[in-house]
């Protein structure tokens, strides 16, 4: 191989035998950044497969209740970036110390408080980020970032001793991501806010339609088929 | 020319064995241990078969008392004392004791010792056996004439391996190695392609899959047919074994088809920090000469000064590992293949860590060792003494041929660093030259001529790719696939593309 570089730094020798009328930086003979890419396979595609997913939720931003819930998913991804979720959600709602306050002897007084107890949305997913993180240099996350949007309705009960249920039409957005953990399992994170619009019984008369937003974080595991 | 392999076949065909004795002499020889048989004292019939073994007056009962002791030996369940027993009786008496080349086949693959019997059978394979016997004893006489450099008798025994036997997908890889070996490679695909098919109907993945694909991707480029290589060669899964000497030897059938890019694009893979600590010099000049090809100088420059700063080090590991011991070698990567710590390089254990061979040689060692050690329970009788002696011979040759073959290996890659390092000097004051003259020229100029490209490449991701942009660091995942598209930067009419 020697032999063979030799002949050909022979030749090229003869051709760059020019003399040198200056001396300025000049970026030649390297392989730039932009010379290189990365066409790398997808190692988590969603693209055509159905995800299954079991996740704990909470609504700790009320302002007089907190909630713990659970969800179950069911997402189709139609496409990498485009896929429709269906969401069941239950929980129940339990007073928070404002709320406790507020009964106490001090004020003597119960908030018209509705308790969570049930949800079912039919979301459509856009996950337009795809990325990858390095963790303490060790192990390499791959990961998208999705928004959501869809409809369903919530049902709620009143925590006033008349417990009146209200079925509330609801628009869900949300933004969530997606730690693809391998094996075809992923760890979602999610913030949703499902915005009610509630009648209740008791102010009908006086206030026809509530709006209420129900903030939950959702943390999950899900299954992708494979 | 056909002819010739069935001729050395013909010759091999039956051993010579000794005048038939008479019936008296036989009673006599065998009195002690029928009468010890027929008391049921198995023992003493054993020991009396050993002193038969070693009196010489009885030499032409060699091979039927190796026999009739194996099958006691195997009755007392020790399997591997008993294959010994039935290849020296094999080595003594193949006619006599022929019918006994089933049990003894049966045996090695117990014991994992299928060796001991390839130069047995590669001389005496016309034995009066089953069809199914004769097809695995002519593959196993086929390994230890290829091994001896036998490749016409070989690939003769090898024609007599049938379809249905078990071993068959290994028969017809073994022959396209040796068609290969024979410089015969447009005929060495049809049989890699029928090994690739009955293996995969046989349920052979992993690595015997792979090692086929690269043989068959070596027949390719050896019959020049390098895009056909280069599709053989991208076949080996990222996840394999074998998948970083697979990318190495397709950017060879990429310089083949002056695709320098594809070279630095797949040889990206062993410069990347991963395999700093693994063997591929030949990759290290490769690539520097795609980079020369393209003009570029300074980076093929600091492509040498890192293959030395990466190698001169390795030199040193291999000059190390060169003065252990076969012995101690062997044990060396029998730890590593068992999990535990080896001090041998990663470098030289990679090498052999995926390799059947050692590792059918480590299961025979450490079924040995088991044997031996229950031997030992029963050291007070003479066929166990003897059975000792066998098995820990058997041992000690297995483990000096497999140690022996190790240290040819650690020589063979620290010869060639050597030389590598001591012609990267000269290469290196060259490259020093080239590279300042192209500074000259482009200063002189203000910008290089651009030259024409012989591979035009145009760098897209598909829906189930992501095209990322390359910043300088590398990330694990991302081995494997990188693109590089770089215009050559050499004079005009002089040479080479991209």
């Amino acid at each position: 191989m020697n032999r063979a570089l030799s002949i050909i730094f022979a030749t090229l020798a003869l051709s760059l035998g020019t003399p040198a009328h200056a001396q300025n930086a000049i970026d030649v003979g390297v392989i730039k950044d932009d010379d290189v890419k990365i066409v790398q396979k997808l190692l988590y595609p969603k693209a055509d497969k159905l995800e299954l997913g079991a996740h704990l939720a909470m609504m700790p931003f009320d302002a007089f209740t907190f909630t713990p819930a659970m969800a179950f998913t069911v997402a189709k991804h139609m496409r990498e970036d485009l896929g429709i979720e269906g969401v069941l959600m239950g929980g129940y709602s339990l007073k928070n110390t404002r709320y406790n306050e507020l009964e106490g002897p001090a004020y003597g007084i119960s908030p018209d408080a509705y308790r969570f107890l049930g949800s079912a949305m039919v979301d459509a997913q856009y996950s337009p980020i795809y990325a990858k993180m390095n963790v303490a240099g060790q192990r390499i996350y791959h990961h998208d970032v999705f928004v959501t949007g869809g409809l369903g309705v919530t049902i709620e009960e009143a925590m006033q001793p008349d417990n009146s249920l209200a079925l509330a039409p609801t628009l869900g957005i949300g933004i969530g991501a997606r730690i693809f953990t391998g094996n075809g399992y992923a760890l979602r994170l999610q913030l949703r806010d499902d915005i009610l619009r509630e009648k209740r019984a008791k102010t009908v008369d006086t206030q026809g339609w509530f709006i209420k937003q129900n903030v939950s974080v959702v943390l999950g595991l899900s299954k992708l088929s494979k | 020319m056909r002819a010739v392999p069935f001729i050395l076949i013909g010759a091999l065909w039956g051993s010579p064995s000794f005048a038939a004795p008479s019936m008296d002499q036989r009673n006599e020889a065998f009195q002690d241990v029928n009468t010890a048989a027929a008391d049921g004292n198995r023992a003493a019939a054993a020991d009396g078969l050993i002193a038969i073994i070693e009196n010489p007056d009885w030499d032409m009962f060699d091979g039927e008392a190796h026999a009739r002791l194996a099958v006691m030996l195997q009755d007392f369940d020790l399997p591997y004392s008993a294959l010994v027993a039935y290849t020296k009786a094999l080595e003594t008496d193949p006619e006599g004791v022929g019918s006994e080349a089933g049990k003894a086949v049966e045996l090695a693959d117990k014991v994992g010792d299928q060796a001991i019997l390839e130069p047995v059978f590669a001389s005496n394979l016309g034995l009066e056996v089953d069809d199914n016997t004769r097809s695995r004893m002519a593959y196993l006489a086929a390994r230890e004439n290829h091994r001896s450099g036998n490749l016409s008798t070989a690939a003769a025994m090898l024609k007599m391996v049938k379809p249905s036997d078990p071993f068959y997908p290994e028969a017809k890889s073994l022959e396209g190695i040796i068609l290969s070996l024979q410089g015969r490679h447009g005929d060495a695909l049809a049989p890699f392609q029928i090994a690739l098919a009955v293996g995969d109907r046989a349920k052979r993945a992993g690595i015997f899959k792979s090692v086929v694909q690269m043989n068959l991707a070596r027949a390719y480029y050896a019959a020049e047919n390098y895009p056909q290589a280069a599709h053989y060669w991208a076949q080996i899964e990222r996840g394999d074994a074998k998948w970083l000497d697979a990318q190495f030897e397709r950017a060879w059938a990429h310089f083949r088809m002056e695709d320098m890019n594809g070279v630095l694009g797949l040889l990206q893979n062993h410069v990347s920090p991963y395999f700093q600590d693994r063997y591929y010099p030949e990759a290290a000049m490769l690539r520097l000469y795609a980079l020369f090809l393209l003009c570029k100088f300074p980076e093929a420059s600091a492509q040498l000064e890192a293959f030395q700063a990466q190698y001169r080090p390795q030199q040193q590991d291999l000059l190390a590992a060169a003065s252990l011991s076969p012995a101690q070698l062997f044990d060396q990567i029998r730890r590593h293949i068992d999990g535990e710590e080896s001090d041998l390089p990663k470098m030289v254990t990679t090498s052999f860590e995926n390799e059947d061979r050692i590792r059918d040689s480590i299961i025979a060692v450490a079924n040995a060792e088991e044997e031996m050690a229950r031997l030992r329970n029963v050291s007070a009788n003479t066929f166990a003494q003897v059975g000792t002696e066998w098995v820990e011979g058997r041992r000690t040759a297995i483990i000096q041929a497999e140690g022996a073959r190790i240290l040819k290996e650690i020589e063979s890659m620290e010869g060639e660093l050597t030389e590598m390092l001591s012609n990267s000097d000269v290469t290196k004051l060259d490259l020093m030259q080239m590279e300042s003259r192209l500074y000259e020229r482009a200063s002189f100029t203000g910008k290089l001529p651009e030259a024409k490209r012989r591979v035009k490449r145009k760098v897209r991701a598909r829906v189930t790719e992501r095209l990322w942009d390359w910043q300088g660091e590398y990330w694990a995942d991302e081995i494997g696939y990188y693109k590089i598209d770089s215009k050559p930067e050499c004079p005009e009419n002089l040479m080479q593309g991209g």
